[in-house]
């Protein structure tokens, strides 16, 4: 499970695998206070956020929203593991095969990246159908007739049809979304074999794993050249929609959803796949806007946005998480920096509440924890919490919550107490450190969208005046324009800096490393390990790119040989051994002495 | 002609008979100078009947003079007439974004018109000015919208329009009509470098460099000299130094010695992009387009001082942040460096030099660096070829070769553009 920067549960002993586990990145840092239960007492006080932790594990966030999927490209669904039909279908659109496991009707066993979390299904108690053709002594992909079938069958099988709530309806919504239960994988290791699990129904019978060569329990394919042509068009449109490959992902993943259920209820055929509406995006505008026309009746400007929105997920290619639950919240995707983006971002936080302008809600909420939901119109005063409240909402989510609760937990939480600030149009210094507080909570989970639509805010509330910790984050802004290497805003950036900003710390380490980062790599290894607060999370990206760039300065540049202790400390490794590893990846030459690196032959 | 005073009407007559007469003649240039924006532009020959109904018509409401211009003119032209002046009336009352809207119109307009001229004549001058004009606007009233607080999208907006024009320019079948691309093409530059989406400018390029296209030099001068300096400038941010500094070199030459702010504007550029290749301007040269900032710089880049590098570069900070070419200076640094060790090559007058010999002379100049940063530093010069030679970290000496360890800035720099 994904833990804000802990490799384990969070625990005492997660601690421990946190701490080895960042060692591991070879970078040396004070860890300050341990995150358990009982903190140490310099670090009681709630700004926990705030301690000297270095950064965190690169963790998968949220790590369980991705177990189990496969984003690679979208040709996937050409390839094996694709839900299947069979012949049969192609025959009759519509006729029930309504064996569940047989062959073709389900792809119970195969591994969809899509995981529904169904229980196996209990053995159905209906009459058997009348199957009427079939050709046994072809493939396997075909139903074969109970008769065919000569006992030692556990006793689940049965050319049952398939129990209404499971087959016919649609998979659970994605609200449910949970990890795979493995006990569904079954496998057949062996033609013939037999012994399966009682309670789990076959998806061959038993006959036909006799006599196929490879009893493959997951592939029931439907080639996609069997699927009916107007699927094809609809699919191609699905994907049209994508600008991405994180959407291109996402729509994957829906599209297998779509599929799999008009497979499992067997209308493949006989949906009109033009009329669908097509699956819809994260991120995307309203659900309208899946048919195809309504995209061009869109207003203009509403699209425009969007691409330029979607521009930006280009750019900077982490932003939005195509996983995320249809029920959250979707951060506009890509955030902004520039003062244009600036204003788009304020002006989109706004226009959720833009409906009048001299409308000012006043909270009389009282809950401390409250789910995040998108706003589409004037919120109820009894769902917005007043300040007092957000502000030990706030105060749980340091204490309480951080301990235990997983990130996106957090996530939502903070991302509700923003959503009642904006409500009230309260900006104050309260704001402000709610949106330090969930910047940095980005930070460690290696949140970069999100960190920098709380840093955009930022900048305009510390220009309206309100107070914080401007140093630190006008620090992370540079890191942020170092790492995504953008000339053109880290350039406006220094010519805005005022001179009391300048003087602070982090700024003043962060314009260092703005240099150093120009192929001054012994500069550079020497400042990450002194960056303050949590600026290592944005500089740990380009620290492969770093170090390939001073290896291979080093290798031009030095004769005959180099010890790769010497490499090992300009280049920040935390150990020999660990610079070693990365060393024979790269396929570096060594000397017959030992501990040294023969410059000449490593050809990098 | 209702609601006008007696002046307004007389001066609104004559313009309508001008544009007339252009409409019916074919005259495009007379066209263009009856739909230019005369407060934005600053040609010599303005018409003078638009310079007169100019003078007057801030007193009329917009409203007013489309009814007095519907019906009184052609068709299609009554529509790009009214709005010209009512976007004429918006700007004298500076109300930039209500003129942007009109100004919009003209264009969109008038593109059908320029497609399908009724009377055939040559009206790319026409279709350039109101272009021009759309973008001057769309800055201005960008500017507004920023004074209020409010997203300022006009200039966008204008980049999108033009880019229709551009599109309708590129497909048109008529030769003469792809006369006005060029044209085009700088003034979505413009707008382009202005918002910072510079990735969109490789489209317009190659399709003025596509083999289909016009040839180059059958575009006017002006246009060619503006084309290579925003090429230049492109090249620049996207580190192709060698090219930049050709066709930067190109626009400054061409460009005509009356315009010398053009010409200055084109040198802070062209200085940079000029030491990197290793040539430094002379003094005079700075001294005429008053350019002192880049002297002391260029002078350390030639002698290797790197104090007065540093000193330098600290103290016009902030001018080379405001146009964008800090980045590129501080490239010149390693220049710096590589006159730095040329010199004290001649003095020791040995191919190894101890690196603790660097660092005295570095510490005497009251530079501090440790002995691995040094190392570092002489690593990515021979890296790049700047100095043939080696380091040997074990004698911690550098060994330059015996010929030529400095071969030429020009040849190095730029080995790696593709």
């Amino acid at each position: 499970m994904a833990q804000y920067g802990y490799g384990g549960d969070g625990t005492a002993g997660g601690q421990k695998t946190w701490q080895s586990a960042q060692s591991s990145q070879g970078l040396s840092y004070t860890v300050s206070a341990a995150p358990t239960a009982n903190p140490a007492p310099q670090q009681q006080q709630p700004n926990y956020w705030g301690y000297n932790y270095g950064y965190p594990v690169s963790n998968q966030y949220p790590g369980y929203y991705n177990q189990g999927y496969d984003p690679t490209a979208y040709s996937q669904y050409y390839s094996q593991n694709y839900p299947t039909l069979g012949n049969a279908y192609a025959q009759q659109p519509v006729a029930a095969q309504t064996n569940p496991w047989a062959n073709n009707t389900t792809n119970y066993y195969s591994a969809p990246p899509v995981k529904y979390n169904q229980p196996p299904p209990p053995p159905p108690s209906v009459p058997k159908p009348q199957v009427t053709s079939y050709n046994h002594a072809t493939s396997y992909n075909n139903a074969p007739p109970p008769s065919s079938f000569n006992g030692a069958a556990p006793s689940t099988y049965n050319n049952a049809p398939p129990p209404p709530s499971m087959y016919n309806s649609a998979p659970p919504p994605s609200s449910l979304y949970k990890p795979p239960v493995q006990a569904q994988f079954i496998k057949v290791n062996k033609p013939g074999a037999v012994s399966m699990p009682l309670n789990v129904p076959r998806k061959t019978p038993i006959n036909t794993v006799l006599t196929q060569e490879e009893p493959e329990v997951v592939q029931q394919k439907v080639t996609p050249d069997q699927w009916p042509p107007k699927l094809k068009q609809y699919v191609d449109r699905s994907f049209g929609q994508c600008k991405t490959q994180g959407d291109k992902n996402a729509m994957q993943a829906a599209l297998k959803v779509v599929i799999e259920e008009s497979i499992l209820s067997k209308n493949i055929w006989a949906r009109d796949w033009d009329k669908e509406p097509l699956p819809s995006l994260p991120g995307a505008p309203a659900n309208k806007a899946n048919k195809r026309k309504s995209i061009a009746a869109l207003k203009e400007s509403e699209t425009r946005k969007f691409s330029r929105e979607q521009r930006f997920n280009d750019r900077h290619h982490h932003s939005v998480e195509p996983n995320h639950n249809d029920n959250y919240y979707q951060p506009p995707a890509g955030s902004t920096f520039t003062s244009k983006e600036e204003y788009m971002q304020s002006s989109l936080e706004e226009k959720e509440q833009d409906w009048d302008n001299v409308y000012n809600v006043k909270g009389t909420c009282q809950d401390l924890e409250k789910r995040y939901l998108r706003l589409t119109s004037a919120p109820d005063p009894a769902t917005v919490r007043p300040e007092e409240i957000l502000k030990k909402s706030l105060e749980k989510v340091l204490t309480v919550w951080g301990d235990t609760k997983e990130y996106h937990f957090l996530w939502e939480q903070l991302k509700s107490i923003r959503q009642d600030l904006t409500v009230q149009r309260i900006k104050n210094d309260f704001t402000v450190r709610v949106y330090e507080v969930h910047g940095r909570l980005a930070l460690k989970n290696n949140d970069i969208g999100e960190f920098n639509q709380c840093q955009t805010q930022l900048v305009l509330l510390y220009r309206a005046g309100c107070k914080g910790n401007e140093g630190e984050f006008t620090a992370y802004r540079l890191l942020y324009y170092v790492q995504q290497n953008n000339h053109q805003d880290m350039m406006k950036l220094m010519s805005e800096l005022s001179s009391d900003v300048m003087e602070n710390e982090a700024v003043k380490h962060a314009l260092q490393m703005r240099e150093a980062s120009n192929g001054n790599y012994h500069k550079f290894f020497r400042l990450l390990s002194a960056t303050p607060n949590l600026g290592g999370c944005l500089l740990q990206k380009i620290v492969p790119d770093q170090r390939l760039k001073g290896l291979r300065a080093m290798m031009k540049a030095y004769r005959p040989e180099v010890p790769v202790s010497f490499v090992s400390q300009e280049l920040g490794y935390s150990s020999e051994t660990e610079c070693m590893e990365h060393l024979d990846e790269l396929g570096v030459v060594y000397s017959k002495q030992k501990g040294m690196i023969d410059t000449k032959k490593t050809q990098l | 002609m209702a609601g006008l005073n007696v002046r307004v009407k007389r001066d609104l007559a004559a313009y309508i008979v001008q544009l007339e007469r252009s409409i019916n003649v074919g005259d495009g240039d007379l066209l263009a100078s009856l739909l230019r924006k005369n407060s934005l532009s600053k040609f010599q020959n303005k018409n003078q009947v638009l310079l007169n109904l100019e003078s007057q018509i801030d007193s009329v409401r917009t409203e007013v003079i489309e009814d007095n211009i519907i019906g009184h003119l052609q068709p299609p032209y009554d529509r790009v007439a009214s709005e010209h002046l009512k976007a004429i009336i918006c700007l004298k009352k500076s109300n930039y974004v209500e003129a942007y809207v009109h100004q919009a119109q003209v264009v969109t307009d008038f593109l059908e018109i320029w497609k399908e001229p009724p009377k055939p004549g040559d009206y790319n001058s026409a279709l350039n000015t109101v272009s021009v004009d759309l973008r001057l606007i769309g800055r201005l009233a960008d500017r507004e919208l920023n004074g209020k607080g409010q997203m300022e999208d006009k200039c966008q907006d204008a980049g999108r329009l033009l880019m229709n024009v551009f599109s309708a320019c590129n497909q048109s079948r008529d030769e003469s009509k792809k006369q006005c691309l060029l044209s085009i093409v700088n003034s979505l530059f413009k707008i382009y470098f202005q918002l910072g989406t510079l990735r969109l400018c490789k489209n317009l390029i190659k399709t003025v460099e596509n083999k289909g296209s016009l040839p180059i030099n059958s575009y006017t001068i002006a246009q060619r000299v503006t084309y290579k300096f925003y090429t230049g400038r492109l090249n620049m941010s996207n580190s192709r130094f060698k090219q930049a500094e050709t066709d930067l070199d190109f626009a400054f030459k061409k460009c005509t010695v009356k315009s010398k702010k053009n010409k200055r504007q084109i040198l802070l550029y062209l200085i940079p992009a000029k030491i990197l290749v290793g040539k430094l301007p002379r003094s005079t040269l700075l001294k005429t387009y008053n350019l002192v900032q880049f002297e002391e710089i260029s002078k350390a880049v030639c002698t290797g001082d790197l104090r007065s590098f540093t000193v330098a570069m600290d103290a016009y900070h902030s001018f080379f942040i405001r146009k964008g070419t800090f980045l590129i200076m501080e490239l010149s640094k390693t220049l710096v460096y590589r006159s730095f060790i040329k010199k004290i090559t001649n003095i020791v007058k040995d191919t190894k030099i101890p690196l603790s010999k660097i660092k005295r002379l570095l510490t005497s100049l009251g530079i501090e660096m440790d002995i691995g940063e040094i190392e570092c530093v002489l690593a990515n010069l021979i890296f790049s070829g700047y100095i043939r030679g080696y380091v040997s970290h074990f004698h911690s000496t550098l060994v330059v070769a015996g010929s030529g360890p400095f071969p030429p800035i020009i040849n190095i720099t730029g080995k790696n553009e593709e």
